[in-house]
């Protein structure tokens, strides 16, 4: 006869807070079904306050890994990003977002794990064990990614230099990268602004790449963040001719 | 219960001022003591548990003081909390099928309170039950079935429909009194629960369930929780003797059975809290688990006395 067998969540003795910070986090269905309500709720929001439109949603991998690299001016671009994600990859794709920033506090830590999903990404203490963390989505988890390789907003609106990270992990690999540029999320809601305003924003997705020859090594990475920093610019003269 | 703002009842301002002082008086004790034994564990794990106090109290009170769509709403989320935590300690929290199930289930029996559909408020358990069974077999899967099936029952069944009798007292004549006081003599008696059983007793109650428990406490804490009903018996409208001796009885031995209970589920999964929402004290159901216990027994009592004419239809 079969004994019942009970595996309690790892995190049962954790408070909300430290619950919210750790990662890999719990599957909870509470936690899925706030998101899929709350981007239903936000995509009709963008949809209607931003006018939100999606250039070339068609390269959006159906499944897999693949790593989305855009440009960040304000708070909107993870979210604008994810929803401009099919509905079947909201749970699957994850915003590397600031530590120190979107998980310092439970309101801040809530809206980036229910919203961005978002993975803390330690970009001042350890940035090489978030990178691993990365990693291990993309090629073990076989999850999606949502980096902002300049590292923090912009406060002009330009694009700023690439930080190397984004190409540590992909040279010498097989998964897509799919630049990306937002456009028009500076202008509603920038850095330093309390309230979002009603601007236009566009987001244009590029054909992805693929880095496979690419050394794992330092001057690698650096090609590869080049590179990708000139498709993201692309993107930008694209949606801007359209 | 009327749908709008209660605050201004005297009633709901009676009990404020109780729990105000109550807080207050032992806040003062507590820092007293705080000073008079520094560094004393017990102290310092009982000033954690009283600043925890500070949050429960509002939690329970501003619902009712919103009125009865808040309260209902307040009784739905504690009840999805408790199961929640519930699933989470047993694991059944993996399996979306059945916790989506029993989430579904206490929104609807939630939402039969809100329409007073009493018929449907006593028969849904069936459905819920059925619901459940056949969930197995919508999914053509037996391994582990028969485990997350008897869990999700009991979920659905214990903090579901349990704690679903808070919403529908809601629709009693003086259910603002009722739950006041149901929220204030349970909180009271988990207190005298702990005190006595410090204080009192050496023969175990349940010492396999809960190796602290002794007859003498749990005697000592009935008698407490009785003196505390008779000091409220002015708030409690239309109750004689006998209601008065019942809500006695119920809140003292109800509340202590209904700690008994979550006291086996964590000896049977291992584990000394279910949850850490509030320091000092544990989880949702460490906190709630005496109401769990007591309110259908409270509901039934003041049902059986003066709602006898209750329709089973809607709106009833």
């Amino acid at each position: 006869m079969k004994r019942w067998t009970y595996t309690p969540s790892p995190l049962l003795d954790k408070t909300l807070a430290e619950r919210l910070t750790t990662f890999p986090r719990d599957p909870t269905l509470t936690v899925y079904g706030l998101r899929f309500v709350g981007m239903l709720a936000l995509k009709a929001f963008f949809a209607s306050y931003f006018r939100l439109e999606i250039i070339g949603r068609r390269h959006i991998p159906t499944s897999g890994p693949f790593v989305l690299v855009a440009n960040h001016a304000s708070h909107l671009d993870a979210v604008a990003l994810a929803c401009a994600l099919p509905v079947r990859q909201w749970h699957h794709a994850y915003a590397a977002a600031a530590q120190d920033y979107f998980f310092h506090g439970i309101f801040r830590s809530f809206v980036a794990v229910v919203f961005t999903n978002a993975v803390p990404f330690d970009r001042r203490e350890d940035p090489k064990r978030s990178l691993e963390l990365c990693a291990d989505l993309l090629h073990v988890s076989r999850e999606a990614l949502i980096m902002f390789p300049e590292g923090t907003r912009s406060t002009d609106g330009e694009l700023h230099e690439f930080r190397a990270g984004v190409g540590r992990l992909v040279a010498g690999t097989t998964t897509p990268v799919l630049p990306a540029y937002i456009d028009g999320a500076f202008r509603a809601w920038p850095k330093g602004s309390a309230i979002p305003r009603p601007r236009r924003v566009r987001i244009g997705i590029g054909e992805p790449r693929r880095y496979p020859d690419a050394p794992p090594s330092r001057a690698g990475a650096a090609a590869v963040t080049a590179d990708l920093r000139r498709a993201v610019l692309e993107t930008r003269e694209c949606i801007r001719k359209s | 219960m009327t749908n709008l703002f209660t605050f201004h009842d005297p009633a709901f301002v009676v009990y404020a001022k109780i729990w105000l002082g109550l807080l207050l008086v032992s806040g003062a004790l507590l820092g007293i003591l705080a000073l008079t034994h520094r560094g004393d564990p017990t102290v310092r794990s009982a000033l954690v548990t009283y600043r925890s106090w500070w949050v429960i109290l509002p939690l329970m009170a501003f619902p009712l003081g919103l009125g009865r769509a808040a309260t209902i709403v307040a009784v739905t989320l504690l009840s999805l909390a408790c199961f929640h935590e519930f699933a989470r300690a047993t694991g059944l929290y993996r399996d979306w099928y059945f916790t989506g199930a029993v989430f579904f289930e206490i929104l609807c029996l939630n939402y039969v309170a809100w329409i007073r559909w009493y018929g449907m408020f006593l028969v849904l358990p069936m459905y819920a039950v059925a619901l459940l069974l056949i969930l197995p077999i919508l999914r053509n899967r037996t391994e582990g079935m028969l485990q997350n099936a008897g869990l999700s029952i009991m979920g659905f069944l214990y903090f579901g429909w349990f704690l679903g009798h808070l919403s529908y007292l809601t629709n009693f004549e003086n259910a603002l009194p009722y739950l006041l006081f149901l929220t204030l003599a349970v909180a009271l008696n988990d207190v005298a629960a702990f005190a006595t059983g410090k204080l009192f007793g050496r023969r175990p109650l349940a010492s396999n369930v809960s190796p602290r428990k002794t007859w003498g406490g749990a005697i000592g804490c009935v008698i407490v929780t009785a003196v505390v009903v008779w000091a409220l018996r002015s708030m409690l409208p239309r109750f004689g003797p006998m209601q008065l001796c019942l809500s006695a009885l119920i809140v003292g031995v109800g509340g202590q059975l209904g700690d008994l209970v979550i006291s086996f589920v964590k000896r049977d999964l291992g584990l000394k809290d279910l949850g850490a929402v509030f320091p000092g004290h544990g989880g949702w159901l460490d906190r709630y688990d005496s109401l769990i216990f007591v309110s259908p027994l409270f509901f039934h009592m003041i049902a059986f006395y003066y709602e006898r004419g209750i329709s089973l239809s809607p709106g009833g």
